[in-house]
Protein backbone atom coordinates (compact mmCIF):
# COMPACT_ATOMS: atom_id res chain seq x y z
CA UNK A 1 0.00 0.00 0.00
CA UNK A 2 1.07 3.48 -0.56
CA UNK A 3 0.41 6.61 1.21
CA UNK A 4 -1.97 9.26 -0.81
CA UNK A 5 1.04 11.71 -0.35
CA UNK A 6 3.46 9.48 -2.18
CA UNK A 7 1.86 9.57 -5.49
CA UNK A 8 1.17 11.48 -8.38
CA UNK A 9 -2.51 12.62 -8.06
CA UNK A 10 -3.83 15.09 -7.21
CA UNK A 11 -6.23 15.43 -4.26
CA UNK A 12 -8.67 17.92 -3.46
CA UNK A 13 -11.12 17.97 -0.68
CA UNK A 14 -14.79 19.18 -0.87
CA UNK A 15 -15.58 20.28 2.12
CA UNK A 16 -19.10 20.65 2.19
CA UNK A 17 -20.32 17.26 0.55
CA UNK A 18 -17.92 16.23 2.80
CA UNK A 19 -15.88 14.38 0.02
CA UNK A 20 -12.53 13.84 -0.96
CA UNK A 21 -11.70 13.92 -4.68
CA UNK A 22 -7.97 11.91 -6.21
CA UNK A 23 -8.30 13.02 -10.17
CA UNK A 24 -5.66 11.90 -12.80
CA UNK A 25 -3.98 15.83 -13.39
CA UNK A 26 -5.28 16.93 -17.03
CA UNK A 27 -8.07 14.07 -18.28
CA UNK A 28 -10.54 15.86 -20.03
CA UNK A 29 -12.93 13.58 -21.84
CA UNK A 30 -16.62 13.83 -21.01
CA UNK A 31 -17.50 11.74 -18.24
CA UNK A 32 -19.07 8.84 -18.75
CA UNK A 33 -17.23 6.69 -17.32
CA UNK A 34 -19.97 4.27 -14.94
CA UNK A 35 -18.79 5.05 -11.28
CA UNK A 36 -18.90 1.94 -9.20
CA UNK A 37 -18.77 1.91 -5.11
CA UNK A 38 -17.68 -0.41 -2.65
CA UNK A 39 -17.86 0.61 1.37
CA UNK A 40 -14.55 -0.36 3.32
CA UNK A 41 -14.98 -1.06 7.26
CA UNK A 42 -12.34 1.57 7.97
CA UNK A 43 -12.48 5.13 8.67
CA UNK A 44 -11.89 7.47 6.10
CA UNK A 45 -8.64 8.84 7.73
CA UNK A 46 -7.49 5.43 7.56
CA UNK A 47 -8.36 4.93 3.68
CA UNK A 48 -7.39 7.99 2.51
CA UNK A 49 -4.03 7.37 3.85
CA UNK A 50 -3.67 4.22 2.79
CA UNK A 51 -5.25 3.79 -0.31
CA UNK A 52 -4.04 0.63 -2.49
CA UNK A 53 -1.81 1.59 -5.64
CA UNK A 54 -3.91 0.03 -8.18
CA UNK A 55 -6.92 2.35 -6.84
CA UNK A 56 -4.91 5.13 -7.30
CA UNK A 57 -4.72 5.21 -11.00
CA UNK A 58 -8.20 5.69 -11.61
CA UNK A 59 -10.18 8.98 -10.25
CA UNK A 60 -11.97 8.31 -6.75
CA UNK A 61 -14.07 10.01 -4.31
CA UNK A 62 -14.10 8.92 -0.48
CA UNK A 63 -16.88 9.37 1.90
CA UNK A 64 -17.97 8.53 5.22
CA UNK A 65 -20.49 5.51 5.08
CA UNK A 66 -23.21 5.85 7.48
CA UNK A 67 -24.09 3.90 10.84
CA UNK A 68 -20.48 3.43 11.35
CA UNK A 69 -20.20 1.51 8.67
CA UNK A 70 -16.67 2.79 7.38
CA UNK A 71 -15.68 4.97 4.13
CA UNK A 72 -17.74 4.24 0.81
CA UNK A 73 -14.67 4.43 -2.19
CA UNK A 74 -16.00 5.39 -5.74
CA UNK A 75 -14.16 4.71 -8.53
CA UNK A 76 -14.01 5.40 -12.31
CA UNK A 77 -11.12 5.37 -15.06
CA UNK A 78 -10.56 4.22 -18.76
CA UNK A 79 -10.85 0.38 -18.19
CA UNK A 80 -14.12 -2.08 -18.09
CA UNK A 81 -16.62 -1.71 -15.63
CA UNK A 82 -15.28 -5.46 -14.13
CA UNK A 83 -11.42 -4.14 -13.89
CA UNK A 84 -12.91 -1.08 -11.85
CA UNK A 85 -15.08 -3.50 -9.80
CA UNK A 86 -11.98 -6.10 -9.74
CA UNK A 87 -9.40 -3.42 -8.25
CA UNK A 88 -12.26 -2.24 -5.78
CA UNK A 89 -12.83 -5.81 -4.65
CA UNK A 90 -8.86 -5.82 -4.29
CA UNK A 91 -8.67 -2.59 -2.44
CA UNK A 92 -11.18 -3.42 0.11
CA UNK A 93 -9.12 -6.67 0.88
CA UNK A 94 -5.89 -5.16 1.75
CA UNK A 95 -7.53 -2.21 3.09
CA UNK A 96 -9.70 -4.64 5.94
CA UNK A 97 -7.16 -7.48 5.79
CA UNK A 98 -4.05 -6.48 4.72
CA UNK A 99 -3.57 -8.44 1.71
CA UNK A 100 -5.69 -10.06 -0.88
CA UNK A 101 -7.96 -13.39 0.28
CA UNK A 102 -6.73 -16.39 -1.56
CA UNK B 1 -1.61 -35.51 -0.55
CA UNK B 2 -4.93 -37.79 -1.29
CA UNK B 3 -8.05 -35.76 -2.03
CA UNK B 4 -11.67 -36.46 -3.43
CA UNK B 5 -11.75 -34.60 -6.63
CA UNK B 6 -14.40 -33.87 -8.68
CA UNK B 7 -14.11 -34.65 -12.08
CA UNK B 8 -17.13 -33.58 -13.50
CA UNK B 9 -21.34 -33.70 -13.63
CA UNK B 10 -21.51 -36.54 -10.90
CA UNK B 11 -18.28 -37.89 -11.36
CA UNK B 12 -15.57 -38.08 -8.26
CA UNK B 13 -12.57 -39.60 -7.65
CA UNK B 14 -10.00 -39.80 -5.06
CA UNK B 15 -6.61 -38.32 -7.14
CA UNK B 16 -3.38 -36.89 -5.72
CA UNK B 17 -3.14 -33.48 -5.48
CA UNK B 18 -0.61 -30.69 -4.45
CA UNK B 19 -0.18 -30.35 -0.17
CA UNK B 20 -1.40 -27.26 0.71
CA UNK B 21 1.16 -24.67 2.01
CA UNK B 22 1.06 -21.73 3.96
CA UNK B 23 -0.34 -18.50 1.86
CA UNK B 24 -1.44 -15.43 4.03
CA UNK B 25 -0.10 -14.99 7.06
CA UNK B 26 -2.96 -15.82 9.00
CA UNK B 27 -3.45 -19.18 7.55
CA UNK B 28 -2.69 -22.36 8.97
CA UNK B 29 -2.31 -26.34 7.25
CA UNK B 30 -4.69 -28.98 9.19
CA UNK B 31 -4.43 -32.76 9.09
CA UNK B 32 -7.83 -33.36 8.52
CA UNK B 33 -8.85 -36.14 11.15
CA UNK B 34 -12.50 -36.62 10.34
CA UNK B 35 -14.67 -34.75 7.40
CA UNK B 36 -18.22 -35.21 6.51
CA UNK B 37 -20.37 -35.22 3.78
CA UNK B 38 -22.85 -32.81 3.38
CA UNK B 39 -26.03 -32.39 1.70
CA UNK B 40 -25.09 -28.94 0.37
CA UNK B 41 -22.33 -30.54 -1.75
CA UNK B 42 -25.03 -32.73 -3.42
CA UNK B 43 -25.90 -29.61 -5.50
CA UNK B 44 -22.09 -29.20 -6.63
CA UNK B 45 -21.66 -32.83 -7.45
CA UNK B 46 -24.39 -32.56 -10.55
CA UNK B 47 -22.35 -29.70 -12.11
CA UNK B 48 -24.85 -26.85 -11.67
CA UNK B 49 -22.31 -24.47 -9.67
CA UNK B 50 -19.94 -21.87 -10.92
CA UNK B 51 -17.85 -22.15 -8.01
CA UNK B 52 -16.18 -25.68 -8.60
CA UNK B 53 -14.59 -26.72 -11.66
CA UNK B 54 -12.75 -30.15 -12.50
CA UNK B 55 -10.03 -31.69 -10.17
CA UNK B 56 -11.00 -29.19 -7.18
CA UNK B 57 -11.10 -30.87 -4.06
CA UNK B 58 -14.54 -31.04 -2.34
CA UNK B 59 -15.45 -31.28 1.74
CA UNK B 60 -16.12 -28.15 4.42
CA UNK B 61 -17.35 -30.35 7.20
CA UNK B 62 -14.36 -31.83 9.81
CA UNK B 63 -12.31 -31.61 12.53
CA UNK B 64 -8.37 -31.94 12.38
CA UNK B 65 -4.76 -31.49 13.53
CA UNK B 66 -2.72 -27.97 12.99
CA UNK B 67 0.63 -28.93 11.64
CA UNK B 68 2.14 -25.33 9.79
CA UNK B 69 1.17 -21.97 11.37
CA UNK B 70 1.11 -18.69 9.61
CA UNK B 71 3.35 -15.55 10.99
CA UNK B 72 0.22 -13.92 12.81
CA UNK B 73 -1.98 -16.90 14.21
CA UNK B 74 -2.58 -16.12 17.59
CA UNK B 75 -5.19 -18.91 19.25
CA UNK B 76 -3.75 -21.93 17.62
CA UNK B 77 -0.17 -24.11 18.07
CA UNK B 78 0.93 -26.88 16.15
CA UNK B 79 -0.49 -30.12 17.72
CA UNK B 80 -4.16 -28.17 18.50
CA UNK B 81 -6.73 -30.23 17.38
CA UNK B 82 -9.62 -27.72 16.05
CA UNK B 83 -13.07 -27.66 14.34
CA UNK B 84 -13.37 -25.41 11.78
CA UNK B 85 -15.87 -23.15 10.48
CA UNK B 86 -17.38 -24.25 6.99
CA UNK B 87 -17.44 -20.16 5.96
CA UNK B 88 -14.31 -18.38 5.87
CA UNK B 89 -14.40 -14.84 7.34
CA UNK B 90 -11.73 -12.24 8.10
CA UNK B 91 -13.29 -10.82 11.27
CA UNK B 92 -12.14 -7.64 10.24
CA UNK B 93 -15.25 -6.48 7.83
CA UNK B 94 -18.43 -5.17 8.68
CA UNK B 95 -20.32 -7.93 8.37
CA UNK B 96 -18.13 -9.98 10.55
CA UNK B 97 -18.53 -6.91 12.76
CA UNK B 98 -21.85 -8.35 13.23
CA UNK B 99 -21.25 -11.87 13.63
CA UNK B 100 -22.57 -12.24 10.30
CA UNK B 101 -19.70 -14.73 9.26
CA UNK B 102 -20.99 -16.23 6.30
CA UNK B 103 -21.58 -12.48 4.65
CA UNK B 104 -17.97 -11.51 5.02
CA UNK B 105 -16.45 -9.84 2.14
CA UNK B 106 -13.28 -11.01 2.30
CA UNK B 107 -14.19 -14.91 2.85
CA UNK B 108 -15.30 -17.96 1.23
CA UNK B 109 -16.02 -21.63 1.53
CA UNK B 110 -14.38 -24.51 1.78
CA UNK B 111 -15.18 -27.07 -1.26
CA UNK B 112 -16.03 -24.27 -3.29
CA UNK B 113 -13.99 -21.49 -3.24
CA UNK B 114 -11.65 -22.90 -1.58
CA UNK B 115 -10.00 -26.67 -1.39
CA UNK B 116 -12.13 -28.35 0.57
CA UNK B 117 -11.58 -31.16 3.37
CA UNK B 118 -12.05 -34.01 1.95
CA UNK B 119 -7.78 -34.36 2.03
CA UNK B 120 -5.55 -35.17 4.04
CA UNK B 121 -4.46 -31.91 4.56
CA UNK B 122 -6.02 -28.07 3.94
CA UNK B 123 -5.13 -24.73 4.51
CA UNK B 124 -7.25 -22.89 6.67
CA UNK B 125 -7.76 -18.76 6.24
CA UNK B 126 -7.95 -16.53 8.73
CA UNK B 127 -7.50 -19.31 11.49
CA UNK B 128 -7.59 -17.26 14.56
CA UNK B 129 -11.23 -16.40 13.29
CA UNK B 130 -12.60 -19.52 11.86
CA UNK B 131 -10.72 -22.45 13.72
CA UNK B 132 -11.64 -23.82 17.35
CA UNK B 133 -9.61 -25.98 19.67
CA UNK B 134 -11.66 -29.18 20.63
CA UNK B 135 -11.92 -29.87 24.37
CA UNK B 136 -10.06 -33.01 25.06
CA UNK B 137 -13.09 -34.54 26.52
CA UNK B 138 -14.72 -34.71 22.98
CA UNK B 139 -13.68 -36.90 20.21
CA UNK B 140 -13.41 -36.34 16.79
CA UNK B 141 -17.14 -38.06 15.98
CA UNK B 142 -18.87 -35.65 17.75
CA UNK B 143 -16.51 -32.36 17.60
CA UNK B 144 -16.97 -32.89 14.15
CA UNK B 145 -20.42 -31.97 13.60
CA UNK B 146 -20.01 -28.65 15.52
CA UNK B 147 -18.57 -27.30 12.04
CA UNK B 148 -21.55 -27.58 10.03
CA UNK B 149 -25.14 -29.54 10.89
CA UNK B 150 -24.63 -28.31 14.78
CA UNK B 151 -23.80 -24.66 13.81
CA UNK B 152 -26.28 -24.49 11.19
CA UNK B 153 -29.41 -26.50 13.14
CA UNK B 154 -28.41 -24.03 16.55
CA UNK B 155 -28.44 -20.56 14.23
CA UNK B 156 -32.00 -22.00 12.60
CA UNK B 157 -33.20 -21.96 16.19
CA UNK B 158 -31.40 -18.75 17.41
CA UNK B 159 -32.32 -16.63 14.41
CA UNK B 160 -35.60 -18.32 14.46
CA UNK B 161 -36.18 -16.92 17.71
CA UNK B 162 -36.95 -19.61 19.79
CA UNK B 163 -38.32 -19.28 23.34
CA UNK B 164 -39.43 -20.93 26.23
CA UNK B 165 -42.87 -22.70 26.03
CA UNK B 166 -42.58 -22.80 22.19
CA UNK B 167 -44.30 -25.39 19.81
CA UNK B 168 -41.39 -25.58 17.02
CA UNK B 169 -41.86 -27.70 13.73
CA UNK B 170 -38.61 -29.02 12.07
CA UNK B 171 -38.70 -29.70 8.49
CA UNK B 172 -35.85 -32.55 7.55
CA UNK B 173 -34.47 -35.18 9.76
CA UNK B 174 -31.00 -35.24 8.28
CA UNK B 175 -28.09 -33.93 10.48
CA UNK B 176 -29.02 -30.18 10.22
CA UNK B 177 -32.85 -31.05 11.35
CA UNK B 178 -31.70 -33.43 14.10
CA UNK B 179 -29.70 -30.50 15.58
CA UNK B 180 -32.35 -28.12 14.65
CA UNK B 181 -34.67 -29.70 16.91
CA UNK B 182 -32.05 -30.44 19.54
CA UNK B 183 -31.26 -26.68 19.42
CA UNK B 184 -34.73 -25.81 20.11
CA UNK B 185 -35.14 -27.97 23.27
CA UNK B 186 -32.13 -26.79 24.91
CA UNK B 187 -33.78 -23.12 23.91
CA UNK B 188 -36.26 -24.12 26.01
CA UNK B 189 -39.42 -25.02 23.36
CA UNK B 190 -42.01 -27.04 24.67
CA UNK B 191 -42.70 -29.44 22.31
CA UNK B 192 -40.66 -30.21 19.01
CA UNK B 193 -41.89 -31.76 15.94
CA UNK B 194 -39.34 -33.14 13.24
CA UNK B 195 -40.60 -34.13 9.45
CA UNK B 196 -39.41 -36.24 7.07
CA UNK B 197 -40.06 -39.31 4.73
CA UNK B 198 -37.31 -41.76 6.38
CA UNK B 199 -38.43 -43.92 9.36
CA UNK B 200 -34.38 -44.77 9.92
CA UNK B 201 -34.44 -40.93 10.44
CA UNK B 202 -37.33 -40.39 12.04
CA UNK B 203 -36.24 -43.74 14.62
CA UNK B 204 -33.13 -41.41 15.17
CA UNK B 205 -35.24 -38.17 16.08
CA UNK B 206 -37.38 -39.82 18.73
CA UNK B 207 -34.43 -41.96 20.20
CA UNK B 208 -31.42 -39.72 20.41
CA UNK B 209 -33.35 -36.08 20.03
CA UNK B 210 -36.14 -37.31 21.78
CA UNK B 211 -38.48 -35.34 19.58
CA UNK B 212 -41.30 -35.42 18.18
CA UNK B 213 -41.76 -37.26 14.71
CA UNK B 214 -43.92 -36.80 11.66
CA UNK B 215 -43.91 -39.24 8.33
CA UNK B 216 -44.99 -36.69 5.59
CA UNK B 217 -45.93 -39.72 3.30
CA UNK B 218 -48.30 -41.26 5.81
CA UNK B 219 -49.49 -37.89 7.95
CA UNK B 220 -51.39 -34.71 6.41
CA UNK B 221 -48.68 -32.37 8.09
CA UNK B 222 -50.10 -28.94 8.61
CA UNK B 223 -53.24 -31.10 10.09
CA UNK B 224 -50.99 -32.57 12.20
CA UNK B 225 -49.22 -29.85 13.24
CA UNK B 226 -52.25 -27.19 14.12
CA UNK B 227 -53.59 -30.14 16.15
CA UNK B 228 -50.51 -30.83 18.05
CA UNK B 229 -49.92 -27.13 18.92
CA UNK B 230 -53.90 -26.27 20.07
CA UNK B 231 -54.97 -25.17 16.44
CA UNK B 232 -52.65 -22.03 16.85
CA UNK B 233 -49.41 -24.09 14.31
CA UNK B 234 -45.67 -23.82 15.51
CA UNK B 235 -44.69 -21.27 16.53
CA UNK B 236 -41.27 -21.60 14.92
CA UNK B 237 -40.91 -23.33 11.89
CA UNK B 238 -37.44 -24.63 10.74
CA UNK B 239 -37.25 -25.52 7.37
CA UNK B 240 -33.95 -28.25 6.92
CA UNK B 241 -34.83 -29.32 3.41
CA UNK B 242 -34.11 -27.46 0.47
CA UNK B 243 -36.54 -28.68 -1.97
CA UNK B 244 -39.29 -26.27 -3.02
CA UNK B 245 -42.80 -27.05 -1.56
CA UNK B 246 -41.35 -27.21 2.25
CA UNK B 247 -41.11 -23.81 2.66
CA UNK B 248 -44.39 -23.13 1.57
CA UNK B 249 -45.81 -25.74 3.63
CA UNK B 250 -43.86 -24.22 6.64
CA UNK B 251 -45.70 -20.40 5.89
CA UNK B 252 -48.98 -22.62 6.03
CA UNK B 253 -48.61 -24.18 8.66
CA UNK B 254 -47.27 -21.20 11.48
CA UNK B 255 -49.15 -19.96 13.56
CA UNK B 256 -50.15 -15.95 13.24
CA UNK B 257 -47.46 -13.51 14.25
CA UNK B 258 -44.74 -16.62 14.18
CA UNK B 259 -41.36 -17.30 12.69
CA UNK B 260 -40.03 -19.48 9.45
CA UNK B 261 -36.47 -19.93 8.74
CA UNK B 262 -35.39 -21.79 6.12
CA UNK B 263 -31.69 -23.46 6.72
CA UNK B 264 -31.86 -25.43 3.60
CA UNK B 265 -30.08 -23.97 0.38
CA UNK B 266 -31.97 -23.31 -2.12
CA UNK B 267 -30.58 -22.34 -6.29
CA UNK B 268 -32.73 -20.36 -8.72
CA UNK B 269 -36.21 -19.15 -8.66
CA UNK B 270 -38.63 -21.24 -6.30
CA UNK B 271 -42.48 -20.30 -7.77
CA UNK B 272 -45.88 -20.32 -6.03
CA UNK B 273 -44.70 -18.61 -3.28
CA UNK B 274 -47.57 -18.03 -0.39
CA UNK B 275 -46.47 -14.02 -0.22
CA UNK B 276 -50.61 -13.38 1.16
CA UNK B 277 -50.07 -15.55 3.33
CA UNK B 278 -46.92 -13.95 5.22
CA UNK B 279 -48.53 -10.72 5.15
CA UNK B 280 -51.96 -11.62 6.26
CA UNK B 281 -50.21 -13.85 9.00
CA UNK B 282 -47.52 -11.17 9.83
CA UNK B 283 -44.89 -13.78 9.78
CA UNK B 284 -41.36 -13.05 9.63
CA UNK B 285 -39.42 -15.05 7.17
CA UNK B 286 -35.34 -15.53 7.29
CA UNK B 287 -32.96 -17.45 6.14
CA UNK B 288 -29.05 -16.93 6.11
CA UNK B 289 -26.03 -19.44 5.41
CA UNK B 290 -24.31 -20.94 8.56
CA UNK B 291 -22.63 -18.57 10.98
CA UNK B 292 -20.75 -20.87 12.43
CA UNK B 293 -18.03 -18.65 13.87
CA UNK B 294 -20.65 -17.44 16.71
CA UNK B 295 -21.55 -20.84 17.42
CA UNK B 296 -18.92 -23.46 17.79
CA UNK B 297 -17.34 -22.36 21.02
CA UNK B 298 -20.32 -22.59 22.59
CA UNK B 299 -21.49 -25.79 20.98
CA UNK B 300 -18.19 -27.87 22.29
CA UNK B 301 -18.82 -26.72 25.09
CA UNK B 302 -21.94 -28.27 25.25
CA UNK B 303 -20.66 -30.90 23.69
CA UNK B 304 -18.34 -31.60 26.71
CA UNK B 305 -20.92 -31.57 29.08
CA UNK B 306 -23.10 -34.17 27.05
CA UNK B 307 -25.72 -32.04 26.17
CA UNK B 308 -25.35 -32.38 22.51
CA UNK B 309 -24.50 -35.70 21.21
CA UNK B 310 -24.33 -36.41 17.26
CA UNK B 311 -22.17 -39.58 16.88
CA UNK B 312 -25.18 -41.49 15.79
CA UNK B 313 -24.98 -39.13 12.41
CA UNK B 314 -22.19 -40.61 11.50
CA UNK B 315 -23.81 -43.55 9.99
CA UNK B 316 -21.15 -44.57 7.42
CA UNK B 317 -17.01 -43.72 8.44
CA UNK B 318 -14.80 -44.78 6.20
CA UNK B 319 -11.63 -44.14 4.54
CA UNK B 320 -10.90 -41.64 2.04
CA UNK B 321 -10.07 -43.93 -0.81
CA UNK B 322 -13.33 -44.70 -0.36
CA UNK B 323 -15.19 -41.16 -0.89
CA UNK B 324 -17.38 -41.96 -4.31
CA UNK B 325 -18.87 -44.83 -2.59
CA UNK B 326 -19.77 -42.74 0.47
CA UNK B 327 -21.51 -40.22 -1.42
CA UNK B 328 -23.36 -42.46 -3.68
CA UNK B 329 -25.00 -43.93 -0.43
CA UNK B 330 -25.35 -40.58 0.99
CA UNK B 331 -27.16 -39.35 -1.96
CA UNK B 332 -29.34 -42.49 -2.89
CA UNK B 333 -29.62 -42.69 1.53
CA UNK B 334 -29.32 -46.47 0.74
CA UNK B 335 -28.25 -48.76 3.62
CA UNK B 336 -29.60 -46.15 6.46
CA UNK B 337 -26.44 -43.35 5.44
CA UNK B 338 -27.76 -40.36 7.45
CA UNK B 339 -24.01 -39.07 6.95
CA UNK B 340 -20.97 -40.49 5.08
CA UNK B 341 -17.71 -40.12 6.91
CA UNK B 342 -14.50 -39.74 5.50
CA UNK B 343 -10.90 -40.64 7.44
CA UNK B 344 -8.25 -39.83 5.77
CA UNK B 345 -5.17 -41.54 6.11
CA UNK B 346 -6.77 -44.64 7.70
Amino acid sequence: MTRMSRIALVAAVVAAAGIMTARRPGRRRADTRSWHSMTVYRTLDDVSANLPDQLCRLEVQLTPAPGGRGAEIRARGDRPDAEVRRILRLSRSLLEVGEVRR
Amino acid sequence: MRALQWRGPNRLAVGEVPDPAIKTRADVVVRVRLSATCGSDLQLLGGDSPYVGKGDVLGHEFVGEVVELGADVQRHHVGDRVVVAPVIACGRCWFCSQYEYSLCDNGGCFGWSHAGSHAEYVRVPFADVGAFTVPDEVADERALFASDAASTGWMGADMGGVNPGDVVAVWGAGAVGQLAARAAQLLGADRVLVIDRYDNRLRQVEKHIGAETINYERTDVVATLLDRSGGRGPDVCLEAVGRPGTVGEAVTACRKGGSVFVLGLFAGLVDRFPLGAISVKGLTVRSARMHGQRYIPMLLQRMAKGELTTEHLATHVMPLEEAPEGYRLFRTREDGCVRAVFRPGS
